[in-house]
Formats: structure tokens, C-alpha cells, sequence
């Protein structure tokens, strides 16, 4: 009987390893469908396509990795066709994973910035430059010099004119 | 008040007011609830949460969006740094330095 007509069962990879062990399965194939590969044995009389532990037809979505699974299921010697092929997708993109990893790796970069920053500050301090000053004398510093900042834009605002004269038609 | 500030951390703390200052916001106000928050982990004893350099825990600073690297010692803590957390991007070149400006 020729593999790819007729009636089709399913079998589970325990018990085709089973059933290839003990020299029933007359002869395999490989068949190309949309998107990937299918792997269809002859048990006897019957044509039986490979399914997952859910029941579902198990495609492949690379010939290596379908010859891969049917030399650790012991079958050496099988057919290919790859008539029926077409290149697609067997399942959509999970973009949810790229998203994942990419928030993974943007947390690490961090942790390593953080890192740095730190490992810069001691290395201040071991060379001596750490120059400790206490809580009150910064935040004077720092208030003067925003005060400062703020004397310096206002300033700023009324040297330059914030709107042109227009200049008047004459009758 | 015993916390003491490191070179790196006032410098820090001065990026950021300017920083603030340049992209338009209210320096003064930032500054002083940035301070308020520093004051207000120190009142309460925060230990903080291990931090990711060996030997320091952070200060969360929220709802700034800040952090303080810090040490504990005894009734003292000492501020490392004081950096922007994840949840905000680092603006290029705030806290990056030539080694010019690193000279005392």
C-alpha cells in the first residue's frame, strides 16, 4: 500500500518505538506539507501518521529535525516526499518571548550600569577623592546653585525681548 | 544629621538639578523632595533593599524615579550615588565622564 493514500490513523511515539523495535513497521515516509513535515509509517495494513502526546498531528518544521526523530525512533530506512511542501509558518511569532527576553537583557545592561556607577564611586574613595561632606552642606550647595540657575535664566528672559514690535502702516 | 555624602553622590545629585533645570522642570522643588525622601529613609532607619554592588543597599527614592546607593554604618549612612532607576532611560551623557572631570 502506498503511504499518502488512503485512510490515515494515528500512533504515539512510545509505541511506534515500540512497534519499530520489534520489526513491524514495513516502511516510513516523509511527507512535505504546508509549513513543514510529517513523518507516516505502515503498521500491516495501515497507513499511520505520527501525533504528539495531544493527539495532534506532529509537523516538523525542518527535515533535519523530522530525520532526527526518526533515528531515535530506530527507523533507518524510509521515503521522502516533498510534493506537497510549502514554506510557511507552523505556528504565529511569540513576540511575547522576544518582549520578555528583551526586557531581561535591558534590566541586566542596567544592573551592570548600576554596577559601574558604584565601583566608580569606590574607586574615588580608595584613591582618596572621596571628599565626604555632610547632608546640610550639600543641599546648601546644591539650593544655591539651582538659585543661582534660576537668577541667571530670569535674567536671561529680560534682556531678550519675548515679543517684535510690529512696525506700523502709514496711512 | 550623620549621612554623609561621597564626592560621586553630590555629584550626582548636582547632574541631576541641572538636568532637571535643562529639560525644563522645576529644579528647586525636585530637589528639595528629592531631599525629603533621602531624610525621610534616614528617619526611619531604612535598611533598604540589598543593593546590586556587594556591599551596599539601595534606597528606592519613589516616586522620583531615583535611587541611592548606601552603606550603613552603626547610626551613619553614607551615599555612594544617586542614580536614575530602571524605569527611566539615562539620558546620554548625564553620569558619564571624562577622566578630566574626575580629577579633584
Amino acid at each position: 500500500m502506498l503511504i499518502g493514500c488512503g485512510l490515515v490513523e494515528q500512533i504515539k511515539v512510545e509505541l511506534l518505538r515500540d512497534l519499530a523495535a520489534s520489526g513491524v513497521v514495513a516502511t516510513a515516509a516523509i511527507l512535505g506539507q504546508t509549513g513543514g513535515y510529517t513523518v507516516h509509517v505502515m503498521v500491516g495494513a495501515h497507513e499511520r501518521v505520527l501525533v504528539n502526546k495531544r493527539g495532534q498531528i506532529r509537523v516538523f518544521a525542518s527535515a533535519d529535525a523530522c530525520l532526527n526523530e526518526l533515528s531515535r525512533l530506530g527507523l533507518t530506512t524510509f521515503s521522502i516526499d516533498i510534493s506537497g511542501y510549502e514554506k510557511a509558518r507552523i505556528r504565529s511569532p511569540r513576540t511575547d518571548v522576544s518582549d520578555r527576553a528583551r526586557r531581561a537583557a535591558a534590566a541586566l545592561e542596567y544592573d551592570e550600569w548600576v554596577r559601574a556607577r558604584v565601583q566608580e564611586a569606590h574607586s574615588e574613595e580608595a584613591a582618596g577623592l572621596s571628599d565626604p561632606r555632610n547632608h546640610d552642606d550639600v543641599w546648601a550647595a546644591l539650593e544655591a546653585a539651582a538659585w543661582r540657575r534660576v537668577a541667571e535664566s530670569r535674567a536671561a528672559d529680560v534682556v531678550q525681548p519675548t515679543t517684535k514690535a510690529k512696525p506700523r502702516k502709514k496711512d | 544629621m550623620p549621612i554623609i555624602y561621597v564626592r560621586a553622590a553630590a555629584r550626582d545629585l548636582a547632574d541631576i538639578g541641572s538636568f532637571i533645570a535643562s529639560s525644563g522642570g522645576d529644579e528647586l522643588a525636585f530637589l528639595r523632595r528629592l531631599r525629603l525622601r533621602i531624610e525621610h529613609h534616614y528617619e526611619i532607619s531604612n535598611p533598604g533593599v540589598a543593593g546590586r554592588a556587594t556591599g551596599t543597599r539601595e534606597w528606592l527614592l519613589r516616586p522620583l524615579a531615583y535611587l541611592a546607593v548606601v552603606t550603613w554604618n552603626a547610626a551613619d549612612v553614607t551615599i555612594h550615588r544617586v542614580l536614575p532607576t530602571a524605569s527611566i532611560t539615562v539620558p546620554r551623557g548625564l553620569f558619564e565622564r571624562t577622566p578630566d572631570e574626575n580629577a579633584p
